[in-house]
Parts: structure tokens; C-alpha cells; sequence
């Protein structure tokens, strides 16, 4: 194991409570409550990390979230329109 | 191609526009981490809100996005008597009108089934949880059923107990 291994378990250690056979899994596992819709959401190939992080923000804080992300969106699609020769 | 919907919500609350935010936005304030590019708000169309809500966006060169020739909008007598959608393009980006919204109905009906959110401008109301999921469930697309897996599993979070 390498010292950046050992300093990322240290830091993180919610994924050694995950190993199992010697490998570590980082992928996300939905919470021993979950009910059948957040299972099904899960299944069906959402990330519901994403949604628990936004459900730890105010409203505004979403709001402002989703800003930044459709700011970037946008910034892309100006910018692939300016270099038509961009791959698409 | 800016969209700004805090600025929108911002100047439509300045202005006390009566509406209620639906669609994808709404989805985004109750937690959902879906992108949407417009805003899209369900209000009550007649002549003193569509005056406060030319108010609203009058300064933002508003014209309607359907027309090939970006007529500009303006209001008139003949048209506040007879809007039943609005769709316009501004200058912080689209926002969609609705004096109705499918499987919930006018504006009276989503106001009643809205919660209210403090912002930091002011509160607005959105639509409930719930009923967003029905709204969604009743335009049957594809992106409103993908939509809607998330929107279950947040109210069944969002339930006591759960």
C-alpha cells in the first residue's frame, strides 16, 4: 500500500468500514434506511449522492448550485459554436 | 444565451407578480440535480399581473420565443384578454408563462397546492413536492419520468420518520 493510499484512508475513512476482499469500494451504496423509491432511483442509474448533497442545502443554495452548472453548460455551448470544427 | 432564474424569481417577487414556480425548477429546489434551461412559472393572466409582469421584464428586451421574427412583447388590452400562455425570450433568459398547469389546473389550484420558500430577496412559492409529481406525471414525456424517479425518492426522504 502506498503512502498516498494510507493518507487517503485516513482521510476517508468511511471506506474502510466498505472493503471487503481486499479491495476497497468507493461506489455509492444506498444508506440501510433507503426506502423502495430511493433504491429504485438508485438502480435506475442516478447518482443519489448528488441528490443527498443537494438535500443537505437550502432551496436558495440549490438554486445557486444549478446557476453554476447551467452557467458552465452555456459557456460551452457558446464556446463550441465560435469553433464549429470542435468535436461534437 | 445567459439564464439567470434567481435574477428572474428576483424581479417577478420585486414587482409581487403573482406565480407559483413549476417544471424543471421547482424540481431543482426540492433537490433534484437535473440541469433545466428555462424557468417556467404558472400565473395568473389577467391584465394587473400581466402588468406587473410586463414590469417585471420590460426592461430586458422580453419578446416572444415562438416567433420566427422575435415579436416583441407588449402588451395590449386585446391581448391580456385573450392570453392563455406566455413564452418569452429576455435578457436573463426564458420564462414560460402558464395560466394553467396539466393534471393540477389554473393558477388559483397551484397556489394552493405551493409551498413557500424563504429566499434572499424574499419568498415565492413553489409547487409541493407531490404535486409536482403529478404535474410531471401527467405530460408523460420522457424527461418528466426520468424526473420524477428522483422527485419519489426525495418525498419518500422528505417523509417523517423516513
Amino acid at each position: 500500500m502506498t503512502r498516498q493510499t494510507e493518507q487517503h484512508r485516513e482521510t476517508l475513512p468511511e471506506l474502510r468500514r466498505q472493503e471487503g476482499g481486499g479491495a476497497t469500494d468507493c461506489a455509492y451504496h444506498c444508506p440501510p434506511g433507503a426506502g423502495p423509491a430511493w433504491r429504485a432511483a438508485h438502480e435506475f442509474g442516478f447518482d443519489m449522492s448528488l441528490v443527498e448533497e443537494a438535500l443537505r442545502k437550502t432551496p436558495e443554495q440549490r438554486l445557486d448550485d444549478h446557476q453554476g452548472v447551467l452557467d458552465l453548460i452555456l459557456e460551452i455551448e457558446a464556446a463550441r459554436q465560435e469553433n464549429p470544427d470542435a468535436p461534437e | 444565451m445567459p439564464q439567470n432564474e434567481k435574477a428572474l424569481l428576483e424581479r417577478l417577487h420585486q414587482q409581487a407578480v403573482e406565480f407559483v414556480v413549476i417544471g424543471g425548477v421547482c424540481g431543482v429546489i426540492h433537490g433534484v440535480p437535473l440541469v433545466t434551461l428555462d424557468l417556467d412559472i404558472c400565473c395568473r393572466l389577467g391584465a394587473a399581473n400581466l402588468r406587473r409582469l410586463e414590469a417585471a421584464v420590460g426592461d430586458l428586451h422580453p419578446w416572444h420565443r415562438f416567433t420566427p421574427n422575435h415579436i416583441p412583447f407588449e402588451l395590449t388590452e386585446e391581448l391580456c384578454a385573450s392570453l392563455k400562455n406566455l413564452y418569452l425570450h429576455t435578457d436573463l433568459g426564458t420564462l414560460d408563462c402558464l395560466g394553467e398547469v396539466l393534471g393540477v389546473g389554473d393558477y388559483d389550484a397551484a397556489c394552493k397546492h405551493s409551498v413557500e420558500f424563504r429566499m434572499s430577496f424574499g419568498p415565492i412559492r413553489i409547487l409541493d413536492l407531490d404535486t409536482l409529481i403529478v404535474a410531471k406525471e401527467a405530460l408523460g414525456r420522457e424527461k418528466d419520468r426520468y424526473a420524477v424517479r428522483l422527485l419519489r425518492a426525495i418525498a419518500e426522504k422528505n417523509k417523517p420518520g423516513a
